[in-house]
């Protein structure tokens, strides 16, 4: 444990300058729109208070891509290769503070937008649709969000094995990259629809749905497939594995 | 074989199966068809049925026509009575007002069931009674026409209704059409999921429209109408008309009175009227024939004016285009754009790319004054 921490720690202090600034600009941007767009239509300020969440996934990539890049521009490489730790452990002290930064950073940008436009909100839900209330609102931002940290997990560990993959190479490793990128995603994708059946066995998650009919409004439950989240849980578990396997024992130094 | 090569052959095949996949197989089996389930894909089958009726012919399984009448004795003995209130949860509404003294209430009832059995036995104790509160006097089905017992899904009622011209009416119908006319009385209505006419009204009328068509015509008082998800068409009103209008589209003409209208998101098309008061947020506007003065407050959307008198807009990401002004000198223009343009052809001078211009009219009677954020006037 202790060794985790003090590897995390090491990690932490890299990434450091990225999460101070990140974290500022997005801090003053929030700020901005909150106390300096008073004569802005609301629903603009709103809107724009979400654009650090299109950028954080592109920070993720970039946190991925550079894991192990850095080890090498900093000849800690081989320092990094001959540590008596575990390849997973070394592997966890990269993939941690990066996820947790997305998560926390994200969770703080979608929570002050909704803390400082309640009254936008309500308005929107009272203009809405009756039956599309704060129930399905709620199971909206739950279900999305958490699709959204899927896709950071996903895009951080699909972008550290294309990074090891080009590694391999001498020459036109970005373009290796783009290629291994764009494979993986595509071979999540499809090969994805077949174990799907492995997993069809498992329980759906119930949404609630509501219909109002002349015979009053029902509230009816639609059932979400839960398989695809343990495929992709199965498959990024597995690249996570698989990358440190390979940074351990194939990449050569 | 080296690593490097394993990696590359893979690489390569791999390219070249993907290209294959999605250049001829286009199959649909991907993760993501594993979070539709059954009923997920019946939801996807009924569209946009959330907020319809999906009752219909083929679910009635029990039907009974029936009829109440209330004559002048009934009348005189209750002389209190001055409201007809009648509350229709699924069915049809048709009221008109007559010279006679009497109440006449025509009616069919539907039940909708799974069995006809259980249909025919429960529409057998069914029938339309009334109930005096004070000066109202209650319509309704003598049970609940939704809380029904099991194998009944619903009562589907259409009223046929008379009653004397001058009581007063509150009506509330869903899933069908609503229509109340000549009447001399105050008429209180709402309609959801369906169409309404009202028509020929000589008191004041108040009405709540959501999710349907209506048309209103030849009021000789006042009309209130709050109407969401649904398309108007008003016309000849001659008291002052209060519109409060979401997500819908309003045609409006001939108006004796005022025009108050706040308006969330849709359009409106407005002609011949008097004094208007707009207060509006993402809406489209065009208005022609204003014999007074038009007022507004509003932002996103547009505004397509001809034939004005005076104007005072404050108008914010509003684009106005303002034609056939006739003879310009009779007007006195105060115009501002801020982040915006000015494109104003008169007959003697072009102004083009103006920020504000002001002109005073040699014949001036009307002042137009606009002062806009974020948009373009144009005058043409």
């Amino acid at each position: 444990m202790r060794s985790i921490i003090s590897l995390l720690k090491k990690e932490v202090k890299q990434l450091n300058i990225l999460f101070i600034v990140s974290i500022l600009i997005t801090a003053v941007w929030e700020g901005f729109l909150i106390t300096g767009t008073e004569n802005w239509p609301p629903g603009i300020s709103f809107g724009l208070g979400f654009i650090p969440l299109f950028f954080l996934p592109l920070i993720m990539i970039f946190m991925a891509y550079t894991s192990y890049k850095s080890e090498w521009g900093n000849n800690t490489i081989y320092l990094l290769k001959i540590l008596p730790r575990r390849a997973s452990e070394i592997n966890l002290a990269k993939f941690l503070p990066a996820f947790i930064y997305y998560l926390f950073l994200s969770a703080a940008v979608i929570a002050v937008n909704l803390y400082f436009n309640q009254s936008l909100i309500i308005q929107i839900l009272n203009e809405a649709p009756e039956l599309i209330g704060r129930q399905l609102a709620k199971q909206f931002l739950v279900l999305s969000y958490t699709a959204y940290l899927i896709m950071g997990i996903q895009l951080y560990l699909i972008t550290q094995f294309s990074y090891i993959i080009a590694s391999f190479y001498n020459r036109f490793r970005i373009l290796i990259s783009i290629l291994v990128f764009l494979l993986s995603h595509y071979l999540i994708l499809r090969l994805g629809g077949f174990l799907n059946y492995l997993f069809n066995w498992l329980p759906d998650f119930p949404a609630a749905v509501f219909m109002e009919s002349p015979a009053g409004v029902r509230e009816a439950a639609v059932y979400i497939g839960s398989a695809p989240f343990m495929v992709i849980l199965l498959i990024m578990t597995g690249l996570f594995f698989l990358n440190s396997r390979l940074i351990a024992s194939d990449v050569d130094v | 074989m080296t690593r490097k090569k394993i990696v590359t052959y893979l690489l390569i095949i791999l390219t070249l199966l993907m290209i294959a996949d999605i250049k001829y197989v286009r199959s649909d089996n991907n993760i993501f068809e594993g979070f539709i389930t059954e009923s997920i894909e019946e939801m996807i089958g009924m569209e946009n049925n959330f907020f319809q009726n999906d009752f219909n012919q083929e679910s009635i399984k029990a039907e009974k026509d029936g009829s109440l009448k209330l004559g002048s004795n009934f009348l005189n003995e209750n002389q209190e009575i001055s409201n007809f209130i009648l509350e229709n949860d699924f069915g049809s509404i048709e009221l008109q007002g007559s010279q006679s003294e009497e109440i006449n209430i025509n009616y069919t009832l539907k039940v909708h069931a799974e069995e006809k059995e259980a249909a025919e036995k429960f529409i057998q104790d069914l029938e339309i009674i009334y109930n005096i509160k004070g000066e109202d006097l209650e319509i309704s089905l003598n049970k609940s026409q939704t809380e029904t017992p099991e194998l009944i899904n619903v009562v589907e009622i259409a009223y046929q209704i008379t009653i004397p011209e001058k009581m007063q009416t509150k009506l509330t119908n869903k899933y069908g059409e609503l229509k109340v006319q000549n009447l001399k009385a105050e008429v209180n209505a709402a309609n959801r999921y369906g169409r309404t006419q009202i028509n020929d009204i000589e008191k004041a009328v108040v009405l709540k429209l959501a999710y349907g068509q209506s048309e209103i015509y030849n009021l000789k008082s006042s009309l209130d109408l709050d109407s969401s998800y649904a398309e108007n068409t008003i016309k000849n009103i001659a008291g002052r008309f209060n519109l409060e209008s979401a997500y819908g589209f309003n045609k409006i003409t001939n108006l004796e009175s005022k025009l108050q209208m706040k308006s969330r998101y849709g359009g409106a098309e407005i002609t011949s009227t008097a004094n208007i008061e707009l207060d509006s947020r993402y809406t489209g506007f065009k208005i022609s024939e204003v014999k007074g003065k038009l007022k507004a407050d509003s932002e996103y959307g547009d505004l397509r004016l001809s034939q004005i008198e005076d104007l005072d807009l404050e108008l914010r990401y509003v684009d106005t285009a303002i034609s056939m002004i006739g003879d310009y000198e009779l007007y006195n223009y105060d115009l501002k754009a801020e982040y915006g343009n000015i494109e104003a052809a008169f007959a003697k001078d072009d102004y083009e790319n103006q920020e504000e211009l002001k002109y005073q009219g040699q014949r001036a009677e009307y002042e137009i004054k606009i002062n806009s954020e974020y948009g373009d006037i144009n005058i043409k």
